[in-house]
């Protein structure tokens, strides 16, 4: 596993965060928000830091009920997450797209120093890179390689997120994988 | 897999697959056809992953700050509502039933039937003629009298009075005749005082039978035939000769003669005198009867007793005899 804590120390965590301790509830964000960021930020959530936010309040919420190891927490947190990016989406699908026009129809900014970082010229230019990399396979695809490699899940615990089999996980990310070679053969 | 019956080329199919990226991540010793691999997953996670620290918002700063209250406790625990409230899993509380109260269950399903509501109607009615009853508003020919107590003394009281009447008058004529005197409760209490002023007129006449007699014997005569025969108190229907009743005479008497009473209680078992072997009796007129007492005769009049004046001669008194004196025969 990629995480920096093993599992045992990833169920000690737990277990102290479902019996209200605060050090445990801190050490789970700790391990947790940055891979959260990661992947919900991949799937293009309007608001990345606020959905982490969201995510975590509604694990520790529910922490109480929780009953597995901690390969099946972090899968759990992960579908979480992936719940609520569906339903952002939706209710973006609702909502009228407004189309800025002209630069002084963009609002201004509330912040001059925002607390999230904004991507930088070069970060921009990589991320736009990436998304069009990504761009190039299946939504199944991408979801499996956004979460076996931003998240850092093993085949089972992204094979739960989805809700389908180890292999069928092995597979898409196969299929990916070698989708982005080519891509990145064509492009140098 | 090392079984030697299992040919090479379909050995392949079942060798477990390496996981290119679990490779790449774990920092495994990357062979050349992995550069590719590493390459697209160094991209994707320099693309998304940063390393800032999320801003923690205050729902989430609650479960991970470390708030006590006062008693050391955290304010803010997993599984408390602060973010909205728990789903609510055992439904409305159970709430323990009232307890009726079981005499009113009887009573309302009595009041539901027909029967029952007769019944407490005929109850209701029977209380209120009942009450009226004991008010004195309705007489009920049915019910008994208001008091009992009452009742028996004035039934004792009529007893006497009708004795005393025999005592006096012609007791055939009063035997007729008790209802009307046992209902008259003035007339007990004049029956009464009739009795007192027959003790009273007894002890004038025997005083002045003592002076007359004292006078005689200074005379030297003899007292009975100057004053006659000692007055006897049986010619008065008194048993016993009422000698506290002279001394008591000028004083209001509001009570009867203990003695009276007891001679009127006896003269219920005692045989009436015979009126004809009075000489009172013969002086006497009639008593009248129970109703025309309180208008009666003078022999009756406690003005006439308790005064001075003589009483009225018998129509064959001769001699110095006071008036009024019994003679025996």
């Amino acid at each position: 596993m990629k995480y920096d804590a093993d599992d045992a120390q990833f169920s000690e965590w737990v277990a102290c965060a479902q019996q209200g301790d605060p050090a445990g509830f801190d050490s789970l964000v700790r391990a947790l928000e940055r891979p959260l960021a990661g992947f919900v930020r991949a799937r293009g959530a309007a608001d990345p830091e606020g959905l982490v936010n969201e995510v975590l309040v509604r694990v520790f919420s529910g922490i109480a009920g929780f009953d597995g190891n901690a390969p099946q927490f972090r899968a759990w947190v992960f579908r979480i997450a992936r719940n609520l990016l569906v339903d952002e989406r939706r209710r973006d699908g609702r909502r009228p797209h407004v189309v800025a026009t002209a630069p002084d129809m963009l609002p201004e900014p509330i912040f001059s120093q925002p607390a999230f970082s904004e991507p930088t010229p070069d970060r921009l230019d990589e991320s736009e890179r990436v998304e069009a990399i990504l761009a190039q396979v299946t939504s199944e695809q991408r979801e499996v390689l956004l979460l076996r490699v931003v998240a850092e899940l093993s085949v089972e615990e992204t094979a739960e997120v989805l809700d389908c089999r180890p292999g069928a996980v092995r597979a898409l990310q196969h299929r990916g994988l070698k989708r982005l070679r080519q891509e990145f053969a064509r492009k140098p | 897999m090392d079984d030697p019956d299992v040919p090479s080329p379909e050995m392949r199919w079942f060798r477990p697959p390496r996981d290119e990226i679990d490779a790449v991540l774990g920092d495994d010793l990357l062979d050349d056809d992995l550069a590719e691999v590493a390459a697209i997953v160094h991209d994707l996670r320099s693309a998304y992953l940063r390393d800032e620290p999320v801003t923690r918002h205050a729902a989430l700063h609650a479960f991970t700050a470390t708030l006590l209250d006062d008693n050391g406790e955290p304010l803010v625990t997993a599984v408390s509502n602060a973010h909205g409230s728990a789903p609510q899993t055992a439904g409305l509380p159970n709430r323990e039933p009232k307890r009726k109260n079981k005499m009113f269950e009887t009573v309302s399903a009595l009041v539901a039937t027909v029967a029952g509501k007769v019944v407490l109607g005929t109850a209701v009615a029977a209380a209120s003629v009942g009450g009226l009853h004991a008010t004195d508003f309705v007489d009920v020919p049915g019910l008994p009298e208001q008091s009992s107590e009452e009742s028996s003394d004035q039934d004792v009281t009529a007893d006497a009075d009708a004795s005393q009447s025999e005592d006096e008058t012609d007791a055939a004529d009063e035997a007729n005749e008790p209802a009307d005197a046992a209902t008259d409760g003035q007339k007990t209490a004049e029956a009464a005082q009739t009795k007192q002023e027959v003790a009273a007129a007894f002890a004038a006449d025997m005083e002045e039978w003592s002076t007359c007699a004292e006078e005689a014997g200074a005379a030297g005569l003899n007292p009975v035939e100057e004053c006659g025969e000692r007055p006897h108190p049986r010619d008065y229907g008194l048993t016993e000769p009422p000698t506290s009743q002279a001394d008591n005479r000028g004083r209001p008497e509001t009570t009867p003669a203990p003695d009276a009473a007891t001679s009127d209680r006896g003269a219920t078992t005692t045989p009436a005198p015979d009126a004809a072997t009075s000489d009172r009796g013969a002086t006497t007129p009639p008593q009248p009867p129970a109703g025309d007492a309180a208008t009666g005769g003078t022999d009756n009049d406690p003005s006439a007793r308790g005064s001075s004046t003589p009483p009225q001669p018998a129509a064959g008194d001769t001699g110095g005899a006071p008036s009024g004196t019994p003679t025996r025969p």
